[in-house]
């Protein structure tokens, strides 16, 4: 690897920051370099020594600096009572600082990193003693020990730099210890090392390398967290005496002195060495959390925070060619909030090398979807709905035109690789974003009978509160995950407690907790466990709870996110069960995401199946299983050995970009059947011509209709 | 149910302090036993007779074996007696029982303060993550983190009491306001007795001093806070609350902060304990007479016993309270009691 590309791959979780993590890191840095510059130059650059007080016996005028003298152009921060120079002072400061820093981080490392290999090597009763010991001294109050510490050494040898760097390190032996013992410890038990002793390599040694490696990638961060730390510590041990002795600069033992002359009005002794410290230990702590930010990757943002999507997808199939319906009317509504000026996120697809959008994107808008349901109203109605996120190299359109419709009790399966879409589409049918995502087009949940409350209603451009009302009542997602999607800290009671009452605030608590019973008691939950919490139950068991949460209040429209991933057969077949009994017996319409194929054959009616954020084949299950009319289905089934059994293969070759996706159909790239054709135009769902059934809709160009320019699509239906 | 698993995990953290104070207190005899010379030598060494030096090194058992002087000092750390210091009359259990209570009662102040506005900005800025509200709350928490607690009490004490004149300079109570002494704990005496003027000053002393600290230690827990609630609030419970159609409301408190004070509460034992510590500095700015003082006075005298006194009593101290915020912590997380 060359030297610039390891240099772009280790910047890149910088770039991936935000934007404001990277202007806190680089005005952290800017500091934190200033004060090392300082340090190191700084006493030669400074217009006095900062012990400069010694008088001459033959020349008595000639050193004496004023005393007490305000800041002027020759002392630019003043005299203090001794008569040094405080900006020398200060400078000075800065070098003692830097110098106990470095020293007591060195001494933390030799007894800490020794003590930790040591411990977690040896183990068993070694360990527990060190492990204790080291907790021990964290829990002491380190200012305490530091000054303890500091006053013995002051007696043993005397006080000095060495003493108070001693103090000051010790207190944090403890943090590296910790880390090097973990990263010990776990390394320990990994097979390369038993491979290692094999191969007559020592095993120690192989120990002491990992380690060092794995340590050395946190050690950045504790170790400008700790001299941030040490900075403040040097200083209230020179304030309480038991520092730097003087006439050495130490700025804590400077305001120490100073105090005196703050009531008679002398500010500017006690002032700029306390300036200075909170200078460096601001400037060292933006570089430790910046750092931690970017490496911990629990911080990052989902998607991008800070400013919302702007504007519709561009590239693609922009609402814009459409020249109707909402993407435009939603683009421009969010532009208008925006303060920002338009097209900064939105550039990427415009630049100079890609085609203009026009050029690519010559869709009309989507032929209306037919579906299995036709005569019956549809519960769920979708048209033209996108769905983008913010990312660093500008937005990423997951859902990319995706026309849908569900009828009541109907079960729709919706299938693809992983990142094609589909998640972001079940979360989308409920308008649940993360911040920066955004959602166009058109959802349509049908009435709910009758009633306030139950009226027809457009989710996209719903109110907050609209969605609230919706989400959970009449149309409910269940996810994956079930060990994660329960609040540790609540009694499963009042998971449902507070669902029922969110919608149902009339509600008696009698009948709540009778509902919630009821409920529970259908996924086989016994009435005596249902104020346990999440952590006392399987995941099998959570998995029902989270189903029974959604299904309480009886919704319309359920929407499973792989809802029996990691279960085991037993209980993934009692959740295909009960979902089934939903749809027979209250007539709910299930989306049923999931790439395992075996379920959708078993339990749904249709299948819609997605590739890079558009749906490319839809139809009754057994007829796009049977007789797949899209390459890439075709491709899904042939890899595919059992229905039962086997998940989802990919075919050779992977997804593309969708930040800056393809310009025609966007399987081309992995498509067997490819033709130049397949690049110029985004083929569009139609019935393909040899299919029986009046409801399969395949979007390749194979079949007559769906090449866009075909000037008779309408009358193949 | 509840209760037997919560005695259970009660015991086995019991069990697993007691070792730890055990080192505590073999580290700190240890550490006051390298330094050349006794106690009794480097406090008064110079004014006495060898003969007199000689009784007292006998009567206060330094010339027992080290095991015995162990032994006796651990027996004395369990039982409350922390010896006698050289350079003072009183005890050392006197000394810790008139001056802990003044410090305590700072360290409590400075507490709320902290926990106050840190909890509450940084609660706030993880929220809105990103914005100016976030930035200047965490540059905020940052700058006040950066200030030495010393510096800041220092201006305080500058520019609120001798300038402006509105907090006392320094003292627990104006001249004769102090509470007749109950607990020490001027705070509680006066309300006990019912004494308002002592009540009034008392609080008014510690208004100050425990700004200024707390102030400092606030800055930690708004980084803290903060960074917990960036991570609950993409945790999955949340998503799912939010799908189910919780409002805005109960999500951010019930679900999202109350998960994120949950490592705010463990670290809140650790950070009394350095609040503790760093009432020291606090205390030498507004003479305050609180342990911190009285450690500095023995640590000045060159009293050993009396220092080790009191280092042993913050030992225990700091155990006790990291036991407590266990189960404070064990309270509220269920899973922590299994
Ligand atoms: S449109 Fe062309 S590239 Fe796309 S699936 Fe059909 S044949 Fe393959």
């Amino acid at each position: 690897m060359s030297a610039r590309a390891r240099l772009a791959r280790t910047a890149a979780p910088f770039r991936a920051a935000t934007r404001t993590a990277q202007v806190l890191i680089v005005i952290g840095t800017l500091i934190t370099l200033g004060f090392v510059f300082v340090a190191t130059l700084g006493p030669t650059l400074a217009p006095f020594e900062p012990t400069q007080y010694q008088v001459d016996p033959e020349e008595p005028e000639a050193g004496q600096l004023p005393r007490l003298e305000e800041p002027s152009s020759d002392h630019l921060m003043g005299t203090n009572r001794d008569g040094f120079d405080v900006f020398a002072r200060v400078i000075g400061g800065a070098r003692v600082a830097m110098i106990v820093v470095l020293v007591s981080t060195l001494i933390a490392l030799l007894v800490g990193v020794p003590l930790g290999l040591l411990a977690g090597y040896r183990g068993g009763r070694l360990d527990r003693i060190l492990v204790t010991t080291m907790d021990a001294i964290y829990t002491f109050p380190s200012l305490l020990l530091a000054i303890v510490v500091a006053f013995l050494f002051g007696e043993l040898f005397a006080p000095g730099v060495a003493s108070a760097a001693s103090a000051v390190g010790i207190v944090y032996i403890p943090q590296y210890f910790r880390v090097v013992r973990n990263h010990t410890l776990s390394v320990k038990q990994e097979p390369f090392v038993e491979g290692a002793r094999s191969l007559g390599a020592k095993e120690r040694t192989v120990i002491t390398r990992y380690v060092f490696f794995n340590v050395v990638q946190s050690v950045p961060v504790i170790f400008t967290l700790n001299a941030a730390d040490a900075v403040l510590t040097l200083a209230s041990l020179g304030f309480l005496g038991y520092g730097v002795p003087p006439p050495a600069p130490e700025w804590g033992f400077d305001i120490q002195q100073a105090t005196q002359d703050i009531t008679s009005g002398v500010w500017w002794t006690t002032m700029w060495p306390g300036v200075a410290i909170i200078l460096l230990v601001t400037g060292l702590t933006l570089v430790g959390e910046g750092l931690n930010d970017v490496i911990n990757p629990l911080l990052r943002a989902r998607g991008l925070s800070g400013t919302k999507l702007r504007g519709a997808p561009v590239g693609g199939s922009a609402p814009e060619a459409s020249g109707s319906r909402r993407g435009p009317d939603v683009a421009e509504r969010d532009l208008a909030d925006d303060p920002d000026p338009p097209g900064a996120t939105t550039s990427t697809s415009s630049g100079p090398d890609g085609p203009p959008p026009a050029a690519r994107d010559s869709l009309p808008p989507t032929a209306p979807v037919r579906s299995a349901t036709a005569g019956v109203e549809p519960v769920l109605k979708v048209r033209d709905l996108r769905v983008g996120y913010r990312t660093p190299r500008g937005p990423l359109w997951a859902v990319d035109g995706v026309d849908l419709d569900l009828a009541p009790g109907e079960a729709l399966g919706l299938v693809g690789e992983s990142g094609c879409g589909k998640s972001s589409l079940s979360r989308a049918l409920l308008n649940l974003m993360p911040p920066g995502g955004l959602v166009t087009g058109q959802i349509t949940l049908a009435a709910r009978g009758d009633g306030p409350g139950n009226e027809e209603i457009e989710l996209v451009d719903a109110s907050r509160r609209q969605l609230r009302s919706i989400r959970g009542d009449r149309a409910s997602l269940v996810f994956q995950e079930p060990m994660t999607r329960l609040d540790p800290l609540m009694r499963v009671s009042t998971h449902f407690r507070e669902a029922i009452k969110a919608h149902r605030p009339d509600l008696s608590s009698d009948r709540v907790r009778e509902l919630t019973e009821t409920a529970l008691a259908k996924m086989g939950i016994p009435r005596t466990r249902v104020d346990n919490y999440p952590h006392e139950f399987s995941g099998g068991m959570r998995q029902r709870i989270m189903l029974a949460l959604g299904i309480v209040l009886q919704p319309q429209l359920v929407i499973a996110d792989e809802p029996t991933t990691s279960l085991d057969v037993i209980v993934e077949a009692q959740i295909l069960d009960i979902l089934a009994e939903l749809r027979r017996d209250a007539d709910v319409g299930l989306v049923m995401v999931t790439h395992n194929l075996g379920i959708v054959a078993e339990t749904c009616d249709r299948v819609a199946v997605m590739y890079a954020g558009k749906i490319v084949e839809m139809g009754p299950v057994e007829q796009v299983f049977n007789a797949p009319a899209h390459p890439y289905t075709q491709g899904l089934m042939a890899s595919t050995i059992s229905l039962e059994t086997t998940e989802l293969h990919s075919i050779g070759g992977s997804p593309p970009d969708l930040i800056d996706p393809p310009g025609g159909c966007r399987f081309a790239a992995r498509c067997p059947a490819v033709m130049d054709r397949c690049t110029e135009v985004i083929p569009r769902l139609t019935q393909p011509g040899d299919t029986p059934v009046d409801d399969h809709l395949a979007a390749c160009i194979l079949h007559p209709g769906a090449d866009p320019a075909d000037p008779f699509p309408a009358e193949r239906s | 149910m509840a209760s037997s698993s919560m005695r259970r995990y009660l015991l086995s953290r019991v069990a697993m302090t007691l070792p730890m104070l055990l080192i505590l207190l073999t580290v700190v005899f240890l550490m006051l036993r390298v330094i050349p010379g006794d106690p009794i030598a480097a406090t008064v060494g110079d004014r006495v007779s060898a003969e007199e030096l000689e009784t007292r090194r006998e009567a206060a058992g330094l010339n027992d074996p080290l095991v015995l002087q162990y032994g006796r000092y651990l027996l004395g750390a369990v039982t409350g007696d922390f010896g006698n210091p050289v350079t003072d009359r009183r005890t050392t259990v006197q000394v810790i029982a008139d001056t802990f209570p003044a410090s305590f009662e700072l360290v409590v102040v400075a507490m709320i303060v902290a926990v106050g506005f840190g909890v509450t900005i940084g609660a706030i800025a993880g929220r809105l993550r990103d914005t100016p509200f976030d930035v200047a709350g965490r540059l905020f928490g940052i700058v006040s983190y950066a200030a030495p607690v010393f510096w800041v009490a220092l201006l305080g004490q500058l520019y609120l009491s001798v300038r402006l004149g509105w907090f006392p300079t320094g003292g627990r109570a104006s001249g004769f306001d102090a509470p007749e002494s109950i607990t020490g704990f001027y705070v509680l005496d006066s309300i006990i007795t019912w004494d308002l003027p002592a009540l009034g000053s008392s609080l008014y002393h510690l208004i100050l001093p425990g700004f200024t600290l707390g102030l400092v230690f606030g800055g930690i827990f708004l980084r803290f806070v903060r960074v917990n609630m960036l991570q609950t609030l993409r945790a999955d419970y949340v998503e799912a609350a939010h799908a189910r159609g919780v409002s805005e409301r109960l999500v951010l408190f019930r679900h999202a902060f109350k998960n994120a004070m949950v490592p705010v509460v463990t670290i809140t034992g650790l950070q009394f304990a350095l609040l503790l510590g760093n009432s020291i500095l606090t205390e030498r700015v507004f003479s305050w007479p609180g342990l911190g003082n009285a450690l500095l006075s023995f640590l000045g005298a060159r009293d050993y016993v009396g220092v080790q006194g009191i280092i042993t009593f913050y030992a225990v101290v700091v155990v006790v309270i990291s036991l407590l915020i266990d189960v404070i912590n064990a309270l509220i997380d269920p899973r922590i009691r299994h």
